[in-house]
């Protein structure tokens, strides 16, 4: 059975989309994160042009984001005052990528930019879960107990306007989670990720923040830029395609509780070795396809109708 | 008539009624050389759609072949160039072309070298190379002649690629040298737009006749409307998108936590 994607302008069966959906599922419910890393490839890969599918993949987040949010804010895990500040810098952030994605497109370089993008991306964050993950296998083998985290606090000390987080038990400078959320939003505008798998490590190891309330507070910001950048791509770029975002949410919504459920059965360092090993691999994949010479040197690019 | 005959289950019976009809009118001598017409004059891209058949059929005076060319709106296309940059495969390179036809293919009653003289008939473009001839280069004076020929062969192998210049020429049936149909097949990645569909008859490789008859490729139907919301209306249908995202994400939770 296929569905007409109107903006994406082509057809595609509806159960491998749901099937896609689904696999961003299981991971949002198992690891916490949205899985647009693993779906804006794989979009681009059956055929869905990347402007559409990096702005369809923003509307997906929003729903899989709400999903978790709802669930970490009744059990009190999320910091609002983090939130707002990452926040601020995520709108900045995403909207100078929007801005950005657009140039890029007119340059016929959008293509590059995502593939490099996601290579070094999903290349840097995969291989420091890993040897994360090693360490943690490692640790409890030898059954020593956990060092204390070495994270360092000259930086976030020095910098100015400092402000008391009272959730996350930290009093340290706006500045830097500002930052953060100005660099996730650039990504997520022209990646299409909601950006929790770079967020969550950074937040535990840059900012120091305690472990409960990191996957919430993302949670939140990822939401709101997710909104964002759903709106401006649609107001600007007209490329959200609705029918795709909407079977791409179904078949998330029925992966997530399969995804919850397996994540329940497994010990922590494994799951994050897990992520780790399946980051890498497309990771790889993407690698491959920019160093392997192309099976078509040319391709189509703009079409205008002629008056 | 034509509503009749894109129903799929009444076609047989509504092809052989069309066919008597038409004989009955080209018993004595045409009035016209030749007469084409369409199964259905648009091409509806609806929520369902996964390309589409429509029939070309029509009557010729005399004996003849007949070739008919499909041909999609005019475009101005750009083609992208990979090129190796330190050891990474770049769309480096870029090149418009004026005058792209969006869709373009052919179906003859014979292989079209036995009905067309070589290198064609002058002002009556039938093949694809002849087509193509009035594609011109978008500032051609900044590039090679060798670098142009690269662009433009790698345009038509792309087209090539999505379907959009299919390279057989379907073959048109002639019955009793006077009725002729053809069901030509469109992709499901066809571009919208205007759509000609000629059709010429040759003689002894003359062209004694030609008509033309309009093809609408359109959104139809919920696609149309969301396609028409997201350009006219962006803003709305980009709050609607929101909306209904934060409604189903927010459904799903609930449902969730009640299993």
């Amino acid at each position: 059975m296929d569905v007409y994607l109107p903006i994406a302008e082509l057809s595609l069966n509806v159960f491998l989309l749901l099937g896609l959906g689904g696999v961003a599922g299981v991971l949002a419910g198992m690891f916490g994160v949205g899985g647009g890393f693993l779906l804006t490839p794989l979009l681009i890969f059956v055929g869905v042009p990347p402007a559409v599918a990096v702005a369809s993949q923003a509307n997906q987040v929003i729903a899989t984001s709400v999903t978790g949010l709802l669930n970490h804010w009744q059990r009190g895990n999320v910091d609002v005052r983090m939130g707002l500040v990452l926040l601020a810098g995520g709108l900045v952030g995403s909207t100078a990528g929007v801005q950005l994605f657009a140039v890029l497109k007119r340059f016929g370089q959008i293509d590059f930019v995502i593939n490099i993008g996601y290579v070094l991306l999903l290349t840097s964050i995969g291989s420091m879960m890993v040897v994360e993950s090693w360490r943690a296998w490692r640790r409890r083998r030898a059954n020593v107990p956990a060092r204390r985290k070495l994270h360092q606090h000259f930086l976030v000390h020095r910098l100015p306007l400092k402000v008391r987080f009272y959730k996350s038990k930290l009093y340290i400078s706006a500045l830097l989670p500002a930052g953060m959320g100005f660099a996730i939003g650039v990504l997520s505008a022209i990646l299409g990720i909601g950006g929790g798998f770079v967020l969550v490590p950074a937040m535990i190891y840059l900012l120091g923040m305690p472990t409960v309330v990191v996957v919430g507070t993302s949670l939140f910001q990822i939401l709101f830029v997710a909104i964002n950048v759903t709106f401006l791509q649609a107001a600007q770029n007209q490329t959200v395609d609705i029918v795709l975002a909407l079977v791409l949410i179904l078949g998330g919504a029925i992966g997530a509780p399969i995804g919850s459920r397996v994540a329940a059965n497994l010990p922590g360092f494994q799951l994050r070795g897990l992520l780790a090993l399946l980051i890498l691999a497309m990771a790889l994949e993407l690698m491959f396809e920019l160093v392997a010479p192309p099976t078509a040197i040319h391709t189509l690019g703009d079409m205008v109708r002629m008056p | 008539m034509r509503a009749i005959c894109d129903h799929p289950a009444r076609r047989p019976a509504c092809l052989a009624l069309l066919i008597a009809l038409l004989m009955t009118l080209a018993a004595p001598a045409l009035a016209q050389p030749l007469l084409v017409d369409l199964s259905r004059p648009r091409v509806s891209i609806t929520s369902a759609f996964r390309g589409a058949d429509v029939l070309v059929f029509g009557a010729i005076d005399g004996p003849g072949d007949v070739v008919i060319t499909v041909s999609g709106a005019s475009t101005r296309q750009t083609v992208l160039r990979k090129e190796r940059v330190f050891g990474l495969w770049v769309n480096a390179g870029r090149q418009a072309f004026d005058d792209v036809p969006a869709y373009y293919a052919i179906a003859a009653t014979r292989p079209l070298e036995e009905i067309l003289p070589p290198g064609g008939v002058p002002g009556t473009p039938v093949t694809l190379e002849e087509r193509l001839e009035s594609v011109r280069a978008v500032d051609a004076q900044r590039r090679r002649p060798l670098d142009l020929t690269d662009f433009r062969q790698g345009l038509v192998a792309a087209k090539r690629r999505e379907g959009l210049f299919p390279d057989t020429v379907n073959t048109i049936t002639l019955v009793g040298s006077r009725l002729f149909r053809v069901e030509l097949r469109f992709p499901s990645r066809l571009p919208v737009g205007d759509y000609e569909v000629r059709a010429y008859v040759f003689r002894d490789g003359q062209a004694v006749a030609a008509v033309s008859r309009p093809l609408v490729v359109s959104k139809a139907g919920f696609s149309a409307r969301v396609s028409e919301a997201a350009h006219e209306a962006a803003p709305v249908y980009g709050a609607t998108a929101i909306a209904l995202a934060l409604a189903i994400g927010w459904l799903a939770g609930v449902a969730a936590r009640r299993l």
